[in-house]
């Protein structure tokens, strides 16, 4: 009875995580603890040179190759990866196009003589001459893909920008920089394959299993049915296993198949920062107008990403950056353009932000230039823009609901005491001579939540809840739990719809056997897409379990068992549809790009050592609009982690690269922040409910990497005044910029 | 060698020091490789990351990890002996180093994580001879002297001419490190390590320092230095000691300390940071040392 009571209430309740138990305690298996019988561990031989022809494949004459499985690009069925396009081949056959493609698998009962045996293949390469950056790619020295070395292009205009920029009072120009971003996760790439009289089975660590099953079907030329992909418990993934599980499950696929026998292949770390997708650099130059009162006139951005060497998640990850490229203002008109263009580098791909941080960053530094030019504090000229109910985005859309921005700013400047610091702070106010200054800096800042315009039309995401015994539900989803905790919250949403207790909700481990394709577990689109399809399927089973107890009497559980001896098996299916009105039109780029936002302000305080030029962030404010939070623990544990990793990104994380190699793939030389760096959070959850979300929530998993970057730019340059359009604002970097500012002064 | 040998070398885990030395001579005079393993925290990551070797190597492991001659901490007058094989933990929670020597176990507790500091050793540090070896540093500033054991003969070098070059020691193939020793700096002597990392836990320096000085009446009596991450080897500025040792702290000219850091180092651009940035850290963080004792 007393679980009936709280059933109502799980939506913004504190369960237990779910898988939290087994990860304390050391017992959940990750992809490299699960031993499969018999298998085999298997190895990459790639390319050594950026851009090349291949010119043979030479496996020494004087090694014992009799016990080891090699596979080449001609044993590939289809030697294509299907992701967005097929461009990138499976193993490099006549061409490699970066320094870590795959060419030669190997695999090897012997862990010891795999590893000689890669030293033992020699790959001919005829180098040629390489794009190592975007300025070589932007200038086709040399061109290698179609006219322009541009892979992907789009555009968003509203109005005439450009004239009426020319109209402005006052006219800013500026150009921001931010560099590739390493995912890092805990637990690197993995995945083994074995195959049987079903076929192919492949488990691994994934975000997307049937994006998996997809790659596998292409690439081996198979049935989906003949293929079962599961998804193993996954100890983080931020966008990085959301199309680089396909690669790897393709590659022991392969070897399993030729070795008959299981084949496990688990990365290194090192292998795992070298080859698989990083952020995509993004260099984005804003021209915006505004009048002295502080009304804007209108804005243009030109962005340019550096793709890599394949398209894998490119043109989407443009387009987000693209749909997020004005912030959280209201721009009477606006010009955003784009390209990514091809690099000789390991292909860019997803990760948490998704292209959305890096054009955040531009247009929140170039607020508060503007703000500088007609001497307004930047939050005040922040809140006279501010996005509301009823105001138009670049792509024509009218907000018409769940629009928290300003209750956001409000509380965030009130609980940090921003302005009182922003005016007793900084460097202005530091005795001369002082050692340490401090400074605070602010962001505004949205997420579109869900797929990028049409998608989740197109997706038709589905989600099935079986009623089992006594009244018990089990969800059936592809969603994945990598650590933000979609179990938990699928077993809150449906306890509280269906009017079980949570305990008595269950969630099946995501196999593409077993489960029905939900989408993809990205875009922050779980909780509010396929959560809003969990709630409505388990509100109907909760509703037919209730008829037949209104009918025939007995408990839930009784009621629930008559169903399922009479019917056999009580299944709900549902497939998402977007709300009535949400339309995008590609071609144009007009439309509702994105069914809701998430909102937020990010403020940051830093104190810097003059010393040392270290920088410290003291403490970091952020107030965000979730929608409501199903778990407000968890949904916490998202904003700080995402904006700790945003933290990361703005002040140490740098891939360092040379003739196309990474110079620091490894944890002790690409620099994450540990629990010490990071900074006291303090989090306010701000609740404007999206109606078609569960119970009024929003996605929320990517919004923080995109705030924290501009915020402590903006701290960083209150306190010192160093005013960065660049990221990572190391210490050496502030130093020189410091040294440079002494040396203007004199 | 790479990890994935490790099934293919042989381990000896000798019953006391005699034993383990009459090994290792032994091992060396048979022209094989030979390892001394205590804590492995480096050599673990060193072979994780060395390529396999296409045949199997003819070496050995010399398990030295549990030793009793290499172990714990003990005071006599007014030196400090610390055994190579005294794990970091135990440093930074030895109630005399706390007392009396805080830098040290600031060092202890600075270096790597702390599972590292649960194994890592002074004595491994010091053969490992990284440029950016914390403890290396700090027994710098200390004027450590390192014991080593040879087969038939014990020899005690000052640290500060323990390394002939990046990587290299004047330690023989048959010899052990087996303890350092150091005299204790004085009561109210100034004591610092600062090291400016690539982040505030589980990070190789950009730079350290580590310094002692004692003075009467304002007067510098003692003086020790070291320097990491700004040559190829550990450095005592030894410049800069001579420059202010016997000076009285007030007169300490600081364009001329600067000078001498500048003169002594030679830091380079590498993964981690800048020469010129840690030219610039080296030269401040002796600055701030000297300016404290004023």
């Amino acid at each position: 009875m007393q679980s009936n009571v709280r059933s109502q209430g799980w939506i913004g309740d504190t369960p237990a995580r779910s898988d939290g138990p087994a990860k304390v305690a050391g017992t959940a298996r990750y992809i490299a603890d699960i031993a499969f019988p018999n298998a085999i561990d298997a190895s990459v031989v790639r390319s050594h040179v950026p851009r090349g022809r291949i010119l043979g494949i030479d496996f020494d004459p004087n090694f014992d190759w009799s016990d080891v499985t090699i596979i080449t690009a001609k044993d590939v069925p289809c030697n294509e990866i299907a992701e967005i396009e097929c461009d990138q081949p499976a193993l490099a056959d006549d061409q490699v196009r970066h320094v870590y493609e795959p060419i030669v698998l190997l695999a090897c009962e012997d862990k010891t003589k795999l590893q000689r045996a890669v030293q033992r293949v020699h790959v001919r390469i005829e180098q040629l001459p390489a794009l190592l950056n975007v300025d070589d790619s932007l200038a086709c020295n040399p061109l290698v893909l179609g006219k322009d070395n541009v892979m992907c292009s789009y555009r968003v205009v509203l109005g005439d920008a450009k004239a009426e920029i020319e109209r402005a009072e006052v006219v800013v120009r500026g150009m921001y920089e931010v560099g590739h971003q390493e995912q890092m996760y805990i637990e690197p790439q993995g995945c083994v394959a074995y195959w049987d009289d079903a076929g192919l089975h492949v488990v691994g660590s994934m975000q997307c299993p049937y994006y998996v099953e997809k790659a596998l079907a292409h690439a081996l030329r198979l049935e989906r049915s003949r293929i079962d992909v599961t998804q193993s418990v996954t100890g983080g993934a931020f966008g990085g296993k959301e199309e680089y599980p396909s690669v790897v499950a393709v590659h022991v696929a392969l070897l399993s198949k030729k070795a008959g026998r299981p084949v496990r292949m688990i990365y290194e770390r090192q292998e795992d920062v070298q080859a698989t997708t990083k952020r995509h650099p993004a260099r984005v130059t804003v021209e915006a107008g505004c009048d002295r009162d502080g009304t804007l006139r209108g804005i243009a951005v030109d962005i340019l990403m550096d793709a890599g060497a394949y398209v894998t998640m490119t043109p989407v990850v443009l387009s987000r950056g693209v749909l997020h490229a004005c912030g959280a203002y209201r721009w009477p008109t606006a010009l955003v353009q784009s390209k990514a263009v091809i690099t000789n580098t390991p292909p860019n791909g997803a990760f948490r932000g998704f292209g959305a941080p890096q054009t955040i960053f531009a247009v929140e530094r170039h607020m508060d230039r503007m703000a500088e030019a007609i001497g307004m504090e930047p939050m005040a000229f922040r809140q006279k823009n501010l996005l509301g109910i009823g105001a138009t985005m670049p792509t024509g859309q009218v907000l018409n609901g769940s629009v928290g921005v300003q209750e956001c700013v409000q509380r965030a400047l009130e609980k940090s005491d921003y302005l009182r610091k922003k005016s007793t702070l900084g460097k202005a106010n530091s005795p001369a001579g002082a050692t340490k200054v401090r400074g605070v800096g602010a962001s505004v800042f949205l997420h579109g939540a869900g797929f990028t315009g049409s998608g989740e039309d197109r997706l038709k995401g589905a989600v099935e809840l079986d009623l089992l015994k006594d009244g018990h539900v089990r969800v059936r989803s592809s969603s994945t739990d990598m650590g933000q905790g979609t179990e938990t919250v699928f077993r809150q949403i449906a306890a509280q719809a269906a009017g079980v207790p949570f305990e008595n909700v269950s969630v099946a481990t995501p196999s593409t056997a077993h489960v029905p394709d939900s989408g993809p577990t990205v875009a922050s689109r779980t909780v509010m897409i396929v959560g809003s399809i969990v709630e409505s399927a388990a509100k109907e089973l909760g509703e037919r379990v209730r008829n037949e107890q209104q009918q025939h009497g007995g408990s839930f559980a009784e009621a629930s068992n008559r169903l399922l001896e009479r019917e056999g098996t009580v299944v709900v299916h549902r497939r998402y549809a977007h709300p009535a009105g949400v339309k995008f039109d590609d071609a144009t780029y007009t439309g509702t790009a994105y069914p809701a936002y998430a909102w937020a302000c990010d403020i940051a305080e830093v104190e810097v050592d003059l010393d040392t030029f270290e920088i410290d962030v003291v403490g970091f404010w952020s107030a965000v609009d979730v929608g409501r939070a199903i778990h407000p623990v968890l949904c916490r544990g998202q904003l700080d982690g995402g904006a700790l990793q945003s933290i990361g990104w703005a002040l140490c994380e740098e891939v360092q690269w040379k003739d196309g190699h990474i110079l620091n793939p490894r944890m002790t030389t690409y620099i994450v922040p540990t629990a010490l760096d990071a900074p006291p959070f303090m989090t306010d959850l701000v609740e404007e409910p999206y109606t078609f979300g569960p119970g009024g929530a929003k996605g929320i998993g990517e919004l923080p990497m995109d705030g924290g970057a501009p915020a402590l730019a903006a701290a960083i340059e209150h306190a010192t005044g160093i005013a960065f359009n660049r990221i990572p604002m190391t210490p050496e970097r502030l130093f020189d910029a410091w040294n440079e500012s002494q040396r203007e002064r004199r | 060698m790479s990890l994935a040998q490790l099934g293919e070398i042989d381990w000896i885990r000798p019953r006391d020091l005699r034993h383990a030395c009459e090994q290792l001579a032994r091992i060396h005079d048979e022209g094989k490789k030979v390892w001394a393993l205590c804590g492995c925290t480096d050599w673990m990551v060193e072979r994780h990351i060395a390529p396999v070797d296409q045949n199997p190597l003819d070496a050995v492991a010399l398990d030295i990890s549990n030793l009793p001659e290499l172990r714990g901490i003990r005071v006599d007058g007014h030196v400090m002996t610390i055994g190579a094989a005294q794990p970091y933990a135990a440093i930074r929670r030895d109630p005399m180093v706390r007392e009396h020597c805080p830098m040290l176990a600031q060092m202890a507790s600075e270096v790597g994580a702390r599972q590292i500091q649960s194994r890592g050793t002074l004595g491994g540090n010091l053969v490992t001879g990284s440029p950016a070896a914390d403890g290396v540093t700090a027994l710098f500033a200390l004027d450590a002297t390192v014991t080593l054991q040879g087969p038939s003969h014990e020899r005690s070098v000052p640290v500060t001419s323990f390394y002939s070059g990046y990587r290299t020691t004047v330690r023989r193939p048959d010899e052990l490190v087996v303890r350092v020793s150091f005299e204790l700096p004085k009561p109210g002597a100034a004591q610092t390590w600062r090291k400016v990392g690539t982040r505030k836990a589980q990070s190789i320096s950009k730079a350290a320092l580590a310094a002692v000085a004692e003075t009467e009446e304002g007067v510098i009596t003692r003086v020790g230095f070291g320097a990491a991450s700004v040559a190829e080897v550990v450095l005592p500025l030894a410049s800069v000691r001579s420059l202010v040792l016997g000076k009285n702290v007030h007169s300490l000219n600081m364009n001329d300390v600067e000078e001498a850091v500048d003169s002594e180092i030679r830091p380079i651009d590498d993964v981690r940071s800048t020469g010129r940035y840690r030219r610039h850290l080296m030269k401040v963080l002796v600055k701030r040392f000297l300016q404290a004792l004023a």
